[in-house]
C-alpha cells in the first residue's frame, strides 16, 4: 500500500459518502437498544451472557457481513450507473490503492458496527472460552466479513453484473462453496488434512485466513485488469493449486485400502476439482470477443507474452485440469502393470469430464459471441437445465444416459458394462465436437472477417 | 505539467485503428495525428463511432487492431502512462452528486498523483478558470446543467493534461453557457492543451475549433485545418458567395443552375450552396474584380458578391459529399 488508508483519496472520498458524526453517536445506542430488546423478549432462561453471544454473532453476521457485502458491492455498482467508473481507471490509483479504499471506505459505517459487536461477542464468549479460543473467534468473524466483502466486489466488478440480487447471491454461494468442506467436516473436535490431525477451530480458522487472503488476491487481480495493468495468469494458477491441495486434504477416499489406490483417488478428485472450477472462472471471466480477436493477432504474432496477458483464467482451468487429468490417468495405467485395467477405473478416470467440459466452455462462449441472443446467461442458464437436468431424467433408462452423465459421477460405475462405457466415452466427444464446431462457425460469421459496416 | 505549444511532433498519432461491435465495425482503419495546442472537432452523424474515437484514444477500449500513440507512449501497451497525460470528459459528466464542487475537484486532483499541497493550488486555480469559485460548498448534483459540465472540466483538467478529450461537452447547454465553453477552450488551447471535442452539433464548435475530423460511419473522411487554425500548413483557398436576383424576374436562363454551369465553363472550381453559389481558387483581389467585370458583362442579374469565410459546415459538407447537415 503506497498510500497509507487515512491518505487514500478513494477511502476518503467513499468514508465520507458513507459515514456521519451521527452515526457515530446513534450506532452504539441502536445497537444496545437492539440487545436490549432480544435480551428482554427471551423467555427461556438462558444465561444472560450466552444470549448476548448469539445475539451478538447473528448481529454480525446480517449487518456486517451481509449488509457490508452489500455496501461494497454498490461501492462499484453506484460508480457504473453515475458514470464515474472511467474516470476512475483515467486516474493514478494503483490497484491497492483502490481495493483498500473502496473495501474499508464503503464499509467502514458497518465496520464501525461491526467493532462493536465483535467486542460483545469477545466479552460474552469469555464466560464459556478460554479467552485465546475467544480471540479466535473474533478473528474468524472478522476474516469471513473482509472475504464475503472481497468476493462481493470481485463478483460487481468481474462480469460488470449491474444485477446487484444476482452479485449478492453468487457472492453468497461461493462463500458458501469455499467454507462449506470445513463447516462439513464430521469430527466435531478434531480434523484430518492430508494426514495431519489437527483441531477443528485452528484449522477453520487457518483456512478463512487462506480463503480471505485469496479473496483479496482476487479482487486486487479484477482491480489491476480494470485499472488496464497486465495480467499473467500465475495467479490463478497459484490459487488453483492452493484450492485443490486444500480439497484434496479434506477428502477421505472410501477406497483407500492400499496406499496406492489412495494417492489415485485423491489425484482424481483433485481433478475433478479442476474441472469444476473452469466452471467457476468461466462464470466470472467477461467473454467479449475482443479479447478472442486480441488472442487470435497475438497468437498470429507469435507473441508469447501479449497472448499470456490476455488468456483468459477459464483456459488456464482447462490446460491444468487436463494436465491433472492425463498424470492421473497414467499413474492409474501405470498402477495395473500387468496390463489389465479394470473396467471401473477405465470409467472412473477424471479425462472423461473433459468432453463435457469443453462442450459447456463452447457452448457458453457461442450463446456470448452470438450478436442477437440478448440474454447469455439466461440461454446458457436454460441449456445446462436442459443438458444436465431434462435429458438426464428422460433418458434414465436408456442408454443415452451415458451421453449426458460424466461417468466418474454415475452412481452405480462398479456395474458398468462395456456398451454403456463405449456410450459414456464417444457420445460426449461427439457433443464436443459439435459445440466446438458451431463455435468456430459463430466465429467465423462474426468476428474472424470483416464484419458488415451498417449497424 | 508544463507544455510547450511549440512542439512540432503530434501530440496524438492515431495509426490504423479498427474497432468491432457485435456485428458491425465501428471504425474502420482510422489514421490521424494532432497537433499540439490545437482544438480538433470531432464530426459526423449519430453512430458515426465519434464516442468509440474518443474512447480508444482515451486507452477505454480496446480496438481490434491499430495503433494509438499520446505524446509517444503506446497507449495500448502502456494505458496507465498514456493517462497520465490525459483528462477525459464523458458526455454524462462524470460526477459524484453528493459531494461539493470543490470536494469533486479536489478528489479528482489526489486521484490523478497531486500531493495535497499541489491540489489545494490546483482546486482553487481550475474552480477560478471554470468561474466555479461562488459554488464551491454546494453540492455538484444540486447545480445547472452549465455548472455541473464545468465542473466535469474543471475535474478533468486539474492535474493540467496535455491532451483533453471531450464528449459532447455543449449537449443541452444554453447559448450563454457554450459561449463561456468556447471561451474555455480557447483559453486551455492558448496554454498549449490539446483538445479533441466531439459533436455532432456544428454550430456549437464553430467558435473554437482549428480543425475537424469528419467520421462517417466509421470511416475518416476528412481531416482538415480551418481557416483560423495556428497549425495550419498552407493557406486555404478563398471563397466567394454570389447570389443573383430572383429568377422570375431575370429569366430562367440567368438561375444559379444555369451561373454553375457558366462557373464551370469558366475553369472555376464552384458548387451550389442553398440561395448562393460559392466560387473556390487562389482569387486573389485583382482576380476578383475581374471575375465581377466579366459577370456583369455576360449579363448575370449579380446581388451579391462577397468573400466568404469557410464554415465548418462546409468543409463537413465536402467531407461527406452530400447537402444535408449532420442529426
Amino acid at each position: 500500500m503506497s498510500k497509507v488508508l487515512p491518505h487514500n483519496p478513494e477511502f476518503r472520498r467513499t468514508f465520507k459518502l458513507g459515514f456521519s458524526a451521527t452515526r457515530l453517536l446513534i450506532d452504539p445506542f441502536l445497537i444496545g437498544l437492539a440487545l436490549a430488546s432480544v435480551v428482554y423478549t427471551e423467555r427461556h432462561n438462558i444465561d444472560l451472557w450466552v444470549i448476548i453471544f448469539y445475539a451478538a454473532q447473528a448481529g454480525f453476521f446480517f449487518f456486517t457481513v451481509l449488509w457490508g457485502s452489500y455496501q461494497a458491492s454498490q461501492s462499484l455498482v453506484r460508480e457504473f450507473s453515475a458514470g464515474t467508473w472511467d474516470t476512475q481507471r483515467m486516474s493514478a490509483l494503483g490497484p491497492w490503492q483502490m481495493v483498500w479504499g473502496k473495501l474499508f471506505g464503503a464499509t467502514f459505517h458497518v465496520w464501525y458496527d461491526g467493532a462493536f459487536l465483535l467486542l460483545l461477542i469477545f466479552i460474552s464468549s469469555l464466560g464459556m472460552e478460554e479467552i485465546t479460543d475467544s480471540l479466535l473467534i473474533v478473528l474468524a468473524w472478522a476474516a469471513f466479513a473482509v472475504m464475503v466483502h472481497a468476493i462481493s466486489m470481485m463478483l460487481s466488478l468481474s462480469p460488470r453484473a449491474k444485477n446487484l440480487p444476482a452479485t449478492g447471491v453468487l457472492g453468497l454461494l461461493l462463500c458458501l462453496l469455499l467454507t462449506a468442506p470445513s463447516l462439513a467436516l464430521r469430527d466435531p473436535q478434531t480434523c484430518v488434512w492430508l494426514g495431519l490431525e489437527m483441531e477443528r477451530p485452528t484449522f477453520a480458522l487457518l483456512s478463512l485466513l487462506a480463503l480471505c487472503g485469496w479473496s483479496l488476491v482476487g479482487l486486487w487481480q479484477a482491480m489491476r485488469r480494470e485499472l488496464f495493468e497486465r495480467n499473467t495468469p500465475w495467479w490463478w494458477l497459484g490459487f488453483l493449486l492452493f484450492w485443490l491441495l486444500w480439497g484434496m486434504g479434506l477428502l477421505s477416499p472410501a477406497r483407500s485400502v492400499i496406499e496406492w489406490i489412495k494417492w489415485i483417488d485423491y489425484l482424481s478428485y483433485t481433478a475433478l476439482l479442476a474441472w469444476v472450477s473452469v466452471y467457476v472462472q468461466l462464470l466470472l471471466a467477461p467473454k467479449d470477443p475482443a479479447t478472442g480477436q486480441q488472442i487470435f493477432i497475438a497468437w498470429q504474432r507469435r507473441d508469447k507474452v501479449r497472448i499470456l496477458h490476455r488468456l483468459p483464467n477459464y483456459l488456464v482451468s482447462v490446460l491444468f485440469a487436463f494436465a491433472l487429468s492425463l498424470i492421473t490417468g497414467l499413474v492409474n495405467y501405470l498402477a495395473f502393470k500387468n496390463g489389465t485395467i479394470p473396467l471401473r477405473e477405465l470409467a472412473f478416470t477424471p479425462l472423461l469430464f473433459a468432453p463435457f467440459v469443453i462442450r459447456d466452455l463452447a457452448c457458453v462462449l457461442w450463446f456470448h459471441l452470438t450478436p442477437n441472443i440478448k440474454n447469455p446467461l439466461g440461454v446458457t442458464f436454460v441449456a445446462f437445465l436442459v443438458l444436465y437436468a431434462l435429458c438426464h431424467a428422460l433418458f434414465r433408462e436408456s442408454p443415452l444416459y451415458f451421453a449426458f452423465v460424466p461417468l466418474p459421477l454415475y452412481p452405480r460405475i462398479l456395474e458398468i458394462t462395456v456398451p454403456q462405457l463405449a456410450v459414456g466415452i464417444l457420445l460426449p466427444v461427439a457433443q464436443a465436437i459439435l459445440a466446438v464446431w458451431l463455435l468456430h462457425g459463430c466465429w467465423q460469421k462474426h468476428w474472424a472477417g470483416t464484419p458488415r459496416r451498417t449497424p | 505539467m508544463t507544455f510547450t505549444a511549440a512542439d512540432p511532433s503530434p501530440i496524438v498519432r492515431v495509426e490504423h485503428l479498427t474497432f468491432d461491435y457485435p456485428g458491425r465495425r465501428a471504425l474502420d482503419d482510422v489514421s490521424f495525428a494532432l497537433m499540439p495546442a490545437s482544438i480538433t472537432a470531432l464530426v459526423g452523424p449519430n453512430g458515426a463511432g465519434k464516442t468509440t474515437l474518443l474512447r480508444s484514444v482515451a486507452a477505454l477500449e480496446e480496438p481490434r487492431c491499430g495503433r494509438i500513440f499520446i505524446h509517444g507512449i503506446d497507449a495500448g501497451e502502456n494505458p496507465r502512462e498514456a493517462h497520465r497525460l490525459m483528462g477525459y470528459l464523458p458526455d454524462h459528466f462524470g460526477l459524484y452528486q453528493d459531494l461539493s464542487a470543490q470536494e469533486c475537484v479536489r478528489h479528482a486532483a489526489l486521484s490523478r498523483g497531486l500531493t495535497e499541497a499541489e491540489a489545494d493550488a490546483a482546486v482553487r486555480r481550475t474552480l477560478e478558470q471554470v468561474q466555479l469559485t461562488d459554488k464551491l460548498d454546494e453540492q455538484a448534483g444540486l447545480l445547472s446543467r452549465g455548472q455541473r459540465q464545468r465542473l466535469a472540466l474543471a475535474q478533468a483538467i486539474v492535474h493540467r493534461p496535455r491532451l483533453l478529450l471531450a464528449d459532447e461537452p455543449a449537449s443541452g447547454l444554453d447559448p450563454e453557457a457554450r459561449a463561456e465553453l468556447a471561451g474555455l477552450m480557447k483559453a486551455l488551447a492558448a496554454e498549449g492543451m490539446t483538445i479533441l471535442v466531439s459533436s455532432h452539433i456544428l454550430a456549437e464548435l464553430e467558435h473554437y475549433c482549428t480543425a475537424m475530423l469528419v467520421l462517417d460511419d466509421g470511416h475518416l473522411r476528412a481531416h482538415q485545418s480551418l481557416a483560423s487554425s495556428p497549425t495550419q500548413s498552407s493557406r486555404p483557398k478563398r471563397l466567394l458567395r454570389i447570389r443573383l436576383a430572383d429568377a422570375h424576374d431575370t429569366g430562367a436562363a440567368f438561375d444559379l443552375t444555369a451561373l454553375h454551369r457558366w462557373a464551370q465553363d469558366q475553369g472555376l472550381e464552384s458548387r451550389l450552396q442553398a440561395s448562393a453559389l460559392l466560387i473556390e481558387g487562389d482569387l486573389d483581389d485583382r482576380a476578383q474584380s475581374r471575375l465581377l467585370h466579366e459577370l456583369v458583362q455576360a449579363g448575370w442579374p449579380v446581388l451579391e458578391f462577397s468573400p466568404h469565410t469557410r464554415a465548418l459546415q462546409d468543409v463537413y459538407l465536402d467531407a461527406v459529399g452530400r447537402q444535408e447537415q449532420p442529426a
